[in-house]
């Protein structure tokens, strides 16, 4: 199994983590031939899950956008309200046929923490979910959600206290407690094999936005918007329209307006090893990582998975920002359009997608909304 | 100041037990650097390791990645790396340890070429395993300075045998499941066998144990697995960090030192001593 896509990606972890993570690769290796896997991760996508999820045309957003017709891919509906389940689910599986009793995931949003609180309940393990102390502040109800179903909530106090620490917090954890621990990764970032993992189980989105777009208007989308913190939402989404004519366009959080960084490694960063691989990242001249800003703590990294490093400079797909203020629009424009309140960081990409619609009278473009938006409800009310 | 491989090598045949003490580099301490490593060798180190601090320490415990956020925000930087190792190797032969991002300024060769130049004779990269780290490796070599290489718990024979052949300056064998000063309850398989795959692959190569080496107990322990030496990390830092002066590091590193004459160290591995530096 390759371990780069293109000159990033790669496993630059302690030798210590070397057996683990040749033991994921051997077992995903076996897995993803093994048609009672697969029987299993879809019977439970669908009837834990909840997929298929719809791909609903914007009547109302369209009118907004003035242009193409806007469609959204509802992963919002999954339980538990985001695509985080997707990877969840496989991971979880997988990890039960390499037998280890104990989860660990990182999560910034909450959502991954709270997809791998409900696998861990629903599949009988341990689980314990690290987060960075200013998360916890922002995302409230996420935490309540998470120790409700069972999981340890480990607060994060290092750093800048958000994902990125959350991150370095699972991989300490996993690196101590390797024989019995899974390291459910929650997006299409870190040491190889997890990205080609990540990106696996998440495809599930582009191969259902592929099928029912045909069914739809009989084609693929013109257009596809994601956003990306690490990416994983994205990538599920790109994978399997790159052998389609289909324009891609992944949307970075900008952070406040003015802001030098915000979190957008891709459209604003250099290419370092942040968490195990090489890919594009927020960092100044002495290669030390650049604490990020962003209003949403799912796009709160300061890199990026390394494929869509990847395919930004393959120039398969194109990687913009938009700003805190942007997002916030959009989150308003869905809410008051269309009746669906997304999460912060998927109204970045819709945000996006009604100003590319001006220009593309006669298009289909389907933005995934990758979660919803009651996590955030707290902090936009106050 | 003589190339580290070599220094560890000549203490090793000398019969004398090898510590290493890890040091990192602070803005705040660099005038302070000669006088601390001098008290340490005099106590019996043989080498040190200087530490280039990194805001994402993954290999880290508590001690180190507190100390490392300290001298970052102390304002750390490239020059003062730079001014420490110089100061060190004026008293020690010196091994950098860096996370691999540092090493990536100005492109891959730079930094090697300054560290040298500096005079940093080996490398320890705690986030470069075995399959990332040839390319490193030969990238190092043309600065002389020798890439380290890890063997950790769980690693099979054919691991063991891959990481002696490739390894340059020494064998760093992490002793436990875990990251520095901190280990899980997990306890590690056995390291002995892997210790001796190594001896037999590549005799001349000491190899040195780290990962929760605080005293004479534990050095023993290390000492007990066949290994040539320890390194010491958290617990050195956590006396600097606590302002404990140099009387407790003069201790600990003496009793590290002693390590292998107080075990029961029976088998004192015969060496040939007309053998040739590699």
């Amino acid at each position: 199994m390759p371990s780069r896509f293109g000159r990033f990606g790669g496993a630059y972890v302690p030798e210590t983590l070397v057996p683990a993570l040749r033991e994921l690769e051997r077992a995903w290796g076996s897995a993803r031939r093994d048609p009672k896997f697969r029987a299993e991760l879809s019977d439970r996508l669908r009837t834990y899950a909840g997929r298929p999820t719809p791909l609903y045309r914007a009547p109302r957003l369209t009118l907004r956008g003035k242009g193409a017709e806007i469609w959204l891919k509802r992963e919002d509906l999954l339980h538990g309200g985001a695509h985080k389940i997707n990877n969840a689910i496989g991971q979880a599986v997988l990890a039960r046929r390499m037998g280890k009793p104990r989860l660990i995931a990182e999560t910034g949003a909450g959502q991954h923490g709270v997809a791998t609180a409900m696998v861990g309940a629903a599949l009988g393990f341990e689980t314990i979910v690290y987060m960075g102390e200013r998360d916890i502040a922002r995302q409230r109800p996420n935490v309540l959600r998470m120790r409700l179903l069972g999981a340890r909530v480990v607060p994060v106090t290092t750093g800048s206290r958000t994902l990125k620490d959350a991150i370095n917090a699972a991989l300490r954890d996993w690196t101590e407690n390797l024989p019995t621990t899974h390291y459910l990764i929650g997006s299409v970032v870190g040491p190889h094999p997890f990205p080609t993992i990540v990106a696996a189980f998440q495809s599930v989105i582009g191969r259902e936005i592929l099928r029912q777009s045909r069914a739809a208007w009989g084609g693929p989308p013109d257009l596809a918007v994601a956003c990306v913190g690490g990416g994983s939402n994205a990538i599920g989404t790109f994978h399997p329209l790159l052998g389609q004519p289909t324009e891609l366009l992944g949307i970075e959080a900008g952070g406040p307006a003015g802001h030098a960084t915000g979190a957008a490694s891709l459209t604003r960063g250099t290419p370092g090893v942040l968490h195990g691989s090489y890919s594009y990242l927020l960092q100044d001249p002495d290669g030390q990582v650049l604490e990020t800003a962003s209003l949403s703590a799912g796009l709160d990294y300061p890199a990026v998975g390394p494929e869509h490093a990847e395919l930004k400079e393959s120039g398969r797909a194109r990687y913009r920002a938009v700003h805190d203020e942007e997002a916030l629009r959009a989150f308003h424009w869905l809410a008051e359009d269309e009746g669906i309140l997304p999460a912060l960081e998927s109204a970045h990409a819709v945000y996006a997608a009604v100003r590319e619609a001006r220009r593309r009278r006669g298009q289909h473009i389907v933005v995934t909304l990758s979660g919803r938006g009651d996590k955030d409800l707290e902090g936009l009310s106050a | 100041m003589i190339p580290l491989a070599q220094g560890l090598r000549q203490a090793r045949d000398r019969g004398e037990f090898l510590v290493v003490p890890y040091l990192l580099a602070d803005r705040r301490r660099t005038p302070t650097v000669r006088h601390r490593l001098g008290i340490l060798r005099e106590a019996g180190a043989h080498a040190v390791e200087v530490g280039i601090p990194f805001s994402d320490p993954i290999a880290d415990g508590p001690i180190l990645a507190e100390a490392a956020a300290r001298s970052l925000e102390h304002g750390t930087g490239w020059k003062d790396v730079l001014a420490t190792v110089q100061a060190a190797a004026t008293v020690l032969p010196v091994a950098v340890m860096s996370y691999v991002n540092p090493l990536l300024r100005d492109g891959a060769g730079r930094p090697l070429e300054e560290l040298a130049e500096a005079g940093a004779s080996a490398l320890i990269v705690p986030d470069l395993a075995e399959d990332e780290a040839r390319a490193w490796s030969d990238r190092a070599r043309s600065h002389r300075i020798d890439l380290v290489r890890f063997l950790a718990p769980g690693a099979d024979p054919d691991r063991a045998r891959t990481v002696a052949r490739s390894a340059r300056g020494f064998l760093y064998l992490v002793s436990r499941y875990g990251i520095t000063g901190r280990g899980g309850s997990n306890p590690a398989p056995p390291l002995k066998p892997l210790v001796e795959t190594v001896r037999h692959t590549a005799p001349d190569l000491p190899i040195l144990a780290g990962f929760g080496i605080r005293d004479a107990t534990t050095a023993r322990e290390a000492a007990r697995l066949g290994v040539d030496g320890v390194i010491v990390g958290s617990a050195l830092e956590e006396i600097w960090s606590n302002g404990d002066g140099d009387d407790p590091a003069r201790k600990l590193v003496r009793a590290l030192a002693s390590g292998r004459s107080q075990s029961a160290f029976t088998r004192n591995p015969t060496r040939n001593p007309t053998r040739m530096p590699q």
